[in-house]
């Protein structure tokens, strides 16, 4: 990597542009474990969007009412539920819940947490205390004690855990998108675009916010987990999506009631949940060290 | 006997695309007392040769040798326990970057004394003495209390100085000095040099330098080894090396050391225009927060003290000095990326001082700058077109097309292929992407460059292309230059006036050849003096002035000797010693 | 360092009342009050009495002033439930047994993390590090309720060794314990291992090695020292986020701590004792997080000692 021959004879004839993107992806399938989890997570996506394709009835039809509470079977592979209910069916529609959520969540968050990242990393501060501060007052409250709170007061519904989980979830954006702004803005290319006569919104638009796209895709999957989780968390409270919506957090709960003589009831629900969790976070880390080699095992 | 003998060293790193060969059947030998330079540029692999010698080279790096001996002990089949007695005891290495090498939680006494304690069996009061002395011997005045201070309150120059008491704790039976003065201003890197050669001579022992500054090759060792893509590519007694070079890269090398640029003086335009750029008693006051027991106060720190500096068109003017010194604090103020806390800043004859964003943005089209770090300087996610059409963006100038069409033109003209415009900074080397830099700079065709520090990242070879390409383009485009650099040899080669700085002020400004052949400022001369040798044969000791020696040494003039006149008065002030030669002097009757 | 704590102290207040403040005012905006059920049909007098009594009939702010005035002289009301308590009274009970499960908790999950953490560091990318990383990873991601729930199908249902639920003799607090031991372990395993990590790639560890340092000493002295710093802040907003209570772990296992009492205190409207749980759990991890502060500043030689000579 030096240029000791004569200016401009450093030429490989055949290129290939890579732009740093394409390295983010070597490392990436370098990775097993984050690959195998993003293929089940798009498994899980994929099952859940087209759940009425390969499922026999509705995920509320009582279509088996006597052989209620059966174990697995070749014909009803997780059993029967206590409501007469084919709870592979049941399963599978509960990933639509949980998917959707956590999706709609990490959306919200992002929207929120990148202008106000943007703003608090860039100008500094009045704006960064501020923004700082509320942040601070997340911190110190207690995210399920609040969610709780806000859970009884609006009797849960798919929204209100949307707008709970997005509550808290910018949180994690809005401070990954402030260190990165906050990092770049001291760069000399700032500086030399600032020369240049660009305005704030120029350089922000132009140079931080394309250059924070790791931690912002970083947030965004992290995000993910965290509101299926707070919705499986309020939902097995009985204060999070209501009934008969399928919700894995709710039928954890039942099964509970049940677990000492119908275990499949308990276990395929926890399952569900917990392989949903774990893709998504395997999934999240692996792109996080991907795409932010600094970041690794944080 | 040879004390350290490498036959046949390789070296990989297995790295995610694939292995990577940093050293490649290197064969190097040091004899007792002796003191050998390993010179190269970065990558070149002399670090790396070094780290294996002592097995410092982590688990990525697979190491082979047809044999390698550090004082009678077969390295490479050494068990731990050896290679810790080995290590500190008969090799013992200074680092670049004293910062890093310290252990930030534990004070400077405790981690010199551990080390004692680690070779040798004596008490902790037996050890702390010896720490005491040793510190003495490497010119530390108040020993006693250093060694109670964490290495975050000592500066670059001292902490470098305990690094080398810390080495040679043990009394090791070589040094290896892996570019112990990089990361120092030139000053103190004279002074760390002239002290690591002093102590080499009085405790007998064996130097290796490692570093990519012949100057420093010229100024210590005996015997050269140069070194580029991890082999060997030429070995001689340093005279021979440096007369008569045999292999072309060595050539290269010396040839970017003496000066490959012609300074010719640029033909003299009638002086009646305004002139490109002018600073009018600019200063800067930093307010700091200092800590203290109960109450944070607020400090002024003035950076910059009332400079005046006038840029005439197509001239190059030098702004020297140490870091600290305020150098590139003035830069951006005549910039405006720094509010000047007083002062004026007047471009084409118009203060743009007070200027607010949009008035300036016309302004902005005739002055840009090129910064020292060119890592930076390239945004990562944007292709080279587009960083060098960035500035025709901003200010709106021609179709999108254009914009691209003329960015690539750009690319060729500072020397990279037009089929760069797809790329990204990262595949860049340094010097090619300094050169992008430059491209984004001139392509609205100011009429002022800053240019700070440009070179001082690059490596020796690459650092005299970028100086020839600013020349070059300075001419073609008649541009007023403000070059701002802590490299005197550099200085100058490219400039026609230097302006010297010192702790805010400007103590001295002359043509640059009258700074160079009668520097007035103690301060001056100091920075001349610690230019490193650029042969062997000038090798001289140095003496050096200390900060209250400097203040004492300021130059009294009379009245009568000075070219314009001066009111006498007891406080120094800048005077005209000689026609355009300015100097910070004591005027007397 | 003073100033700075007074800053600090300064900044929990305002944080404090604008909790305090929101969960007040969210909690009046629930729909209905504590005697609006219909289990309990009162008339219109004896409702406005009760209303009165207990000054819900005041404007908001008033009611506020009130309450806290209170709160600041350790008064937290009378909750609705059971008149016959104070809200402290029911807190003092039903703190002890999430104290001990979850102070258990932490105190045998962060030393086992901290010494997995360590083993991952040192033998980078062999098995053991794959396997204590693994560890960590699903710790963090498993939701409580899910480790709890496998615990009790495994160690109950199925093996049958230990009782599944209650409250009482040591053996049923196992399996809580180590529920809640979850947590601690895995954060302090990841977090043990990047900051060794971290500490092992800096220079200064090549110079220590360079000068002859033993493997051990390097380890034990310098890098646990660097890697401490970060590790013991996070130990007491941790220690509060467990010994609080999970609401999850306690309604599995069904131990009668502050999380059951939330819980029950939600269905049942219990404002008194919901604002004095929100109130007492954020103002502990104020606290904690200003103690963290204060530690990492006093373990910090940058910090605590200043000036450069």
């Amino acid at each position: 990597m030096t240029d000791i021959q004569a200016p401009g004879l450093a030429v490989a004839p055949a290129y290939r542009q890579r732009s740093p993107l394409y390295f983010a992806w070597r490392r990436f399938a370098a990775n097993k474990a984050a690959v195998v989890a993003g293929a089940v997570l798009l498994l899980i996506i994929l099952a859940a969007i087209l759940a009425p394709l390969f499922t026999r009835t509705g995920p509320d039809t009582q279509a088996y009412l006597t052989e209620a509470l059966a174990p697995p079977s070749a014909e009803h592979w997780f059993g029967i539920d206590d409501l007469g209910r084919d709870f592979f069916t049941r399963i599978i529609y509960g990933a639509r819940v949980s998917v959707s959520i956590g999706f709609a969540a990490a959306l919200f968050s992002v929207l929120v947490g990148i202008p106000l990242g943007a703003i608090a990393g860039y100008f500094g501060g009045k704006a960064d205390w501020i923004i700082m501060r509320v942040i601070e007052l997340f911190s110190v409250v207690p995210p399920l004690l609040a969610a709780m709170l806000l859970g009884t007061m609006t009797r849960g519904g798919f929204w209100t855990i949307v707008f709970i989980a997005a509550l808290f979830g910018w949180v994690g954006v809005c401070l990954l998108v402030r260190a990165q702004v906050k990092a770049f803005r001291e760069k000399e290319f700032v500086r030399a675009a600032q020369a240049l006569g660009a305005s704030p919104w120029y350089i922000i638009r132009r140079h931080l916010i394309p250059n924070s796209i790791s931690p912002i895709i970083i947030g965004f999957v992290l995000c993910i987990p965290m509101a299926m989780m707070l919705e499986a968390s309020l939902s097995f409270l009985g204060i999070g999506v209501p009934p008969p919506t399928p919700s894995w957090g709710q039928m954890i709960n039942t099964g509970m009631n049940f677990m000492f003589f119908y275990w499949h009831m308990a276990v395929f629900p926890t399952a569900a949940l917990a392989i949903t969790i774990l893709a998504t976070t395997l999934f999240g880390d692996g792109l996080r060290d991907a795409l932010d080699p600094t970041l690794k095992g944080r | 006997m040879k004390l350290v003998d490498i036959v046949g060293l390789r070296v990989s790193f297995r790295q995610h695309a694939g292995v990577v060969d940093a050293v490649r059947g290197v064969s190097l030998h040091v004899e007792e007392g002796e003191s050998v330079g390993i010179v190269g540029e970065s990558g070149s692999g002399k670090s790396v040769t070094c780290m294996a010698l002592m097995r410092l080279l982590g688990g990525a790096a697979d190491v082979s040798a047809d044999s390698m001996v550090l004082d009678g002990v077969n390295v490479l089949d050494a068990n731990a326990r050896t290679m810790s007695a080995l290590r500190g005891k008969s090799a013992a290495m200074i680092f670049q970057d004293p910062m890093t090498a310290f252990d930030p939680v534990f004070t400077i006494g405790h981690q010199i004394v551990e080390t004692i304690r680690t070779h040798r069996r004596i008490s902790k009061a037996e050890a702390r003495e010896e720490t005491v002395r040793l510190l003495e011997r490497v010119e530390i005045k108040n020993a006693r209390d250093v060694l109670g201070y964490y290495p975050h309150q000592l500066s670059g120059g001292m902490l470098q100085r305990a690094m080398i008491a810390m080495a040679l704790s043990c009394r090791p039976k070589v040094l290896i000095a892996d570019e112990p003065t990089t990361a120092l201003d030139v000053t103190i890197q004279a002074q760390i040099l002239q002290l690591i050669k002093q102590l080499q001579k009085e405790f007998g022992m064996a130097l290796i330098m490692i570093t990519h500054d012949l100057g420093v090759i010229a100024e210590t060792v005996d015997r050269v080894v140069v070194m580029y893509g991890g082999k060997v590519m030429e070995e001689g007694p340093v005279e021979q090396i440096f007369d008569n070079p045999r292999h072309s890269y060595t050539q290269t090398l010396l040839g970017s050391l003496k000066a490959a640029v012609v300074n010719s003086p640029a033909a003299e335009e009638p002086q009646s225009a305004a002139p490109a750029l002018e600073l009018r008693d600019l200063s800067k006051i930093f307010v700091l927060k200092r800590r203290g027991r109960i109450f944070h106060t607020l400090v002024d720190h003035q950076a910059v003290k009332g400079v005046n500096l006038v840029l005439p068109r197509n001239k190059i003017i030098g702004l020297v000095g140490e870091s600290g010194s305020g150098k590139t604090t003035t830069g951006l103020m005549a910039m405006r990326l720094i509010e000047p806390t007083n002062g004026q800043v007047l471009v084409d004859d118009s203060d743009i001082s007070t200027l607010d964003h949009t008035s300036l943005k016309g302004f902005r089209r005739r002055m840009q700058v090129v910064f020292q770090d060119s890592y930076s300087a390239l945004d990562p996610m944007m292709t080279l077109a587009q960083i060098v059409a960035e500035p025709l963006n901003i200010h709106g100038v021609g179709t999108y097309r254009k914009q691209t069409e003329q960015a690539l033109d750009w690319l060729e003209r500072v020397g990279l292929d037009r089929n760069f415009g797809q790329r990204y900074p990262h595949e860049l080397s340094g010097g090619q992407r300094q050169r992008v830099a430059i491209a984004r700079a001139l392509i609205l065709e100011p009429t002022v460059l800053v240019a700070d520090e440009p070179t001082s990242a690059l490596d020796v070879t690459v650092k005299a292309q970028i100086i020839g390409l600013l020349k070059q383009l300075q001419q073609q485009l008649g541009l007023s230059m403000l070059f701002i650099s802590h490299d005197l040899s550099v200085v100058r080669a490219l400039t026609d006036e230097v302006v010297v700085m010192y702790r805010g002020r400007v103590v001295e400004q002359a043509p640059t050849a009258a700074i160079f052949a009668r520097p007035q400022h103690p301060y001056t001369r100091s920075l001349i003096d610690a230019i490193p040798v650029s042969n062997p044969r000038d090798r001289r000791l140095r003496s050096f002035l200390s900060a209250a020696d400097i203040a004492n040494a300021t130059p009294r003039l009379s009245r009568s000797a000075l070219a314009a006149d001066a009111d006498a008065a007891e406080l120094p002030q800048l005077v005209a010693f000689a026609p355009g030669h300015l100097v910070e002097a004591v005027v007397t009757q | 360092m003073i100033l700075y704590i007074l800053k600090r102290l300064g900044s929990i207040a305002v944080t404090f009342f604008v909790v305090s403040v929101a969960v007040f005012l969210m909690m009046h905006a629930i729909p209905g009050g504590p005697f609006d059920g219909n289990d309990m049909p009162l008339s219109e007098a004896v409702r406005a009495k009760l209303m009165a009594r207990l000054g819900l009939d005041q404007p908001l702010y008033v009611q506020y002033l009130n309450y806290m005035w209170g709160v600041l002289q350790l008064d937290f009301g009378v909750p609705y439930q059971s008149p016959g308590e104070t809200v402290l009274q029911l807190l003092a009970n039903a703190w002890p047994p999430s104290l001990l499960l979850g102070g258990l908790g932490v105190l045998i999950g962060a030393p086992l993390g901290i010494l997995l953490g360590m083993a991952a560091a040192l033998r980078r990318n062999t098995w053991i590090d794959y396997i204590a990383s693994g560890i960590a990873t699903l710790g963090l991601t498993i939701p409580v309720f899910v480790i709890s729930m496998l615990l009790i199908l495994v160690f109950a249902v199925w093996l049958n060794w230990l009782p599944a639920s209650g409250w009482g003799k040591p053996e049923r607090w196992i399996l809580p314990i180590i529920a809640y031991a979850a947590i601690p372990l895995a954060t302090y395993a990841r977090y043990t291992r990047s900051a060794m990590l971290d500490t092992l790639n800096r220079p200064f560890v090549t110079a220590l090695r360079a000068k002859g340092l033993s493997e051990r000493r390097i380890i034990f002295q310098h890098v646990l020292r660097n890697s401490a710093i970060p590790m013991v802040t996070v130990f007491l907003p941790m220690f509060i986020g467990t010994a609080t209570g999970s609401i999850f772990v306690e309604a599995m296992f069904r131990v009668p701590g502050l999380g059951s009492f939330f819980v029950s205190s939600i269905e049942n409207r219990d404002y008194p004792l919901e604002m004095a749980l929100v109130l007492i759990v954020t103002l502990m991890f104020c606290i904690a997080y200003l103690l963290s502060d204060i530690a990492y500043a006093l373990l910090n030689p940058r910090i605590r000692v200043e000036g450069r000579q």
